[in-house]
């Protein structure tokens, strides 16, 4: 791909980018950081991209781990309780604001949860962006919906498959 | 609201983009700019040793590999070509070569695979361009694994202008492990009729389906060994044992105030052989891939693959360092003064001649590190005025006693200031070398 195809596919999918990082962080501040870097990290790495049609995927995928790498900062740089994760209680998770609780998921589950059900990526795309098989998406996305009692996209998701 | 009616609200709830969203892009640009012009600079330290080594290397075949010869048919040039390496000769010798034998037809040009050497995360590719018609051929290359993800750089490949027929040369380095199947294309070129960038003649494209005993074959020691040196902090995470080299990974401490560019060590077995950087003088070492960073946190020795190490040693004897403060180093062309600059050097002087500026500096000798020290570099300050004319690697150097001076002349710039990139500001020789037990 070109560095010309890629500004324009970027300026197209950025305000995407931006609320995926959003939820991800739950701040401006970061999820905007997370963006600038992830479309930094794409520029560089464009060449590497020879299927423009997996350009959502690929940068999604970039924009994850930004999103990861500042995750794991905050845990090192704040209070351990101010950026502590949740373990796999459900009922820790009940009591919390849905887009709360999403924010306190494990890491693994919380970026199926979000390209799936906000993105709205396919199984495949998922996959594809987290460079995971398919039926680990499967397994995670059953987790992450249990410990957020999320029982209708549950059947979504059976649906789909 | 339950939490489906609260899922729905979630997924539809207007999340206004912040206005500094609209320069990300640009923004992005700017630096990238930045980056391609560092990777320019970067280049003389991390491949031009390896290249080097192309030269220096002389054929001269051992016993060993004139057997492994007779076993392979037509591995005379690839012998011939390897002996460059010590490792890969190595490789030969033990029969470590998949033979590969695909061939293409571009255009009035075929080409053929002969033989790869499958070497942890590097691929060595020998292969051949025959035509009648073409006398000075070449390729553009690149190289991809069977998920379309490219591999990071071309590390090495002959410079030599090769004759149709004879065994080429090249390496790649992927990111990761090679992959069961690496898919190699790119271009094939005339260049006759161009000798900087050439005509393209065709494409070429090769699957290539590696054997999975060459894939898996290496050794990963992970040791996450801490320690300190000059004050700062390193840990050697990982060893690999590769086939053709030994890959050491370190990780610099982010408090650290000095950025490692090089070290220099070796490792050592039962047996008391010594293994060393695959160019002895020269510092051979990876940048950090991908980041936005010259620190080198990779480096490379020739292989213990098939020396039956029981145990084995690395010894540290000296480390070269950049400081974070000097990675861009401010001269004031107006009063002819710098920042803080590399150990051992100063500005001696500032010069506005009717053309341009000239800038001399003072150094201590540093001995065979003394062609690094000038590949500094120069720019103006100002990125957006960078259209830049011309990097300033012109330096000129004058051996005085005691010291070296060296200067370089700027063109004309609209700027008060410009920088210096140095390559390296410290070099210290360790009073007691480091001993790590690897195994």
């Amino acid at each position: 791909m070109d560095k010309n195809l890629y500004a324009d596919r970027v300026e197209q999918l950025k305000p995407q980018l931006y609320r995926m990082a959003f939820l991800h962080l739950g701040n401006e501040a970061m999820a905007l950081d997370a963006v600038a870097e992830a479309v930094y990290r794409g520029l560089i790495s464009v060449k590497k991209l020879r299927e423009p049609d997996y350009f959502d995927t690929w940068m999604t995928r970039i924009l994850i781990n930004e999103c990861n790498k500042i995750w794991r900062r905050l845990k090192r740089e704040q209070p351990l309780e101010a950026v502590v994760e949740l373990g796999e209680d459900e009922k820790e998770f009940e009591l919390l604001p849905l887009k709360e609780a999403i924010r306190q998921l494990p890491q693994e589950l919380k970026e199926v949860v979000i390209l799936r059900y906000y993105a709205d990526f396919t199984l495949a795309q998922t996959a594809k962006s987290l460079k995971i098989p398919q039926g680990t998406v499967v397994t995670r996305q059953r987790r992450a919906l249990k410990l957020l009692r999320l029982e209708l996209l549950e059947e979504d998701q059976e649906h789909e498959s | 609201m339950n939490r489906e009616q609260e899922y729905h609200a979630l997924k539809h709830e207007h999340i206004s983009t912040p206005l500094a969203l609209e320069n990300v892009l640009a923004d992005a640009q700017a630096r990238a700019k930045r980056r391609n012009f560092r990777n320019y600079t970067i280049m003389p330290l991390s491949t031009i040793a390896l290249l080097f080594a192309f030269f220096v290397g002389l054929v001269n075949l051992s016993p060993a590999v004139a057997t492994a010869v007779e076993r392979i048919p037509g591995l005379q040039q690839l012998a011939a070509i390897v002996s460059f390496s010590p490792s890969l000769t190595e490789a030969v010798e033990q029969d470590f070569v998949q033979t590969v034998g695909l061939e293409q037809q571009i255009g009035d040009v075929t080409m053929r695979v002969e033989y790869v050497v499958v070497d942890g995360q590097h691929i060595h590719i020998f292969y051949t361009l025959e035509s009648a018609i073409y006398s000075n051929l070449s390729i553009s290359v690149g190289a991809w694994d069977a998920e379309n993800r490219y591999t990071s750089a071309t590390l090495m490949l002959s410079p030599r202008r090769e004759e149709n027929d004879n065994m080429r040369y090249m390496m790649f380095g992927f990111d990761d492990r090679l992959p069961n199947v690496v898919i190699w294309a790119g271009k094939v070129l005339n260049m006759d009729s161009d000798y900087v960038w050439g005509n393209v003649i065709g494409e070429y494209e090769f699957i290539l389906e590696l054997d999975a005993e060459f894939v898996q074959a290496g050794e990963i020691i992970a040791l996450d060994y801490d320690f300190a040196l000059d004050g700062q902090y390193l840990t050697l995470t990982t060893i690999e044992l590769n086939p053709a080299h030994t890959r050491i990974n370190f990780t610099a401490d982010d408090a650290n105030t000095k950025l490692l560019r090089a070290l220099w060590f070796y490792m050592e077995n039962e047996h008391g052989e010594r293994f060393y950087p695959p160019h002895e003088k020269g510092i051979v070492a990876n940048p950090s891939t991908g980041l936005d960073t010259i620190a080198v946190e990779t480096h490379f020795l020739e292989s213990v693959f098939f020396a039956e190490s029981e145990s084995l040693i690395m010894v540290i004897e000296e480390v070269i360092w950049l400081d974070k403060s000097m990675e861009y180093v401010r001269i004031n062309l107006a009063d002819g003064t710098s920042e803080p600059l590399p150990d051992g050097m100063q500005l001696e002087s500032v010069e506005q001649l009717e053309n341009g500026w000239i800038l001399i500096f003072s150094t201590f000798e540093q001995g065979e590190y003394q062609m690094h020290r000038i590949t500094y570099t120069m720019y103006p300050e100002s990125w957006n005025d960078l259209e830049f004319r011309g990097i300033l690697d012109n330096w000129y150097i004058h051996e005085t006693t005691p010291g070296l001076f060296f200067s370089t002349q700027y063109p004309p710039v609209d700027n008060t200031f410009v920088a210096l990139t140095p390559q390296f500001s410290r070099i210290v020789r360790l009073e007691t070398p480091i001993v790590v037990q690897v195994r």
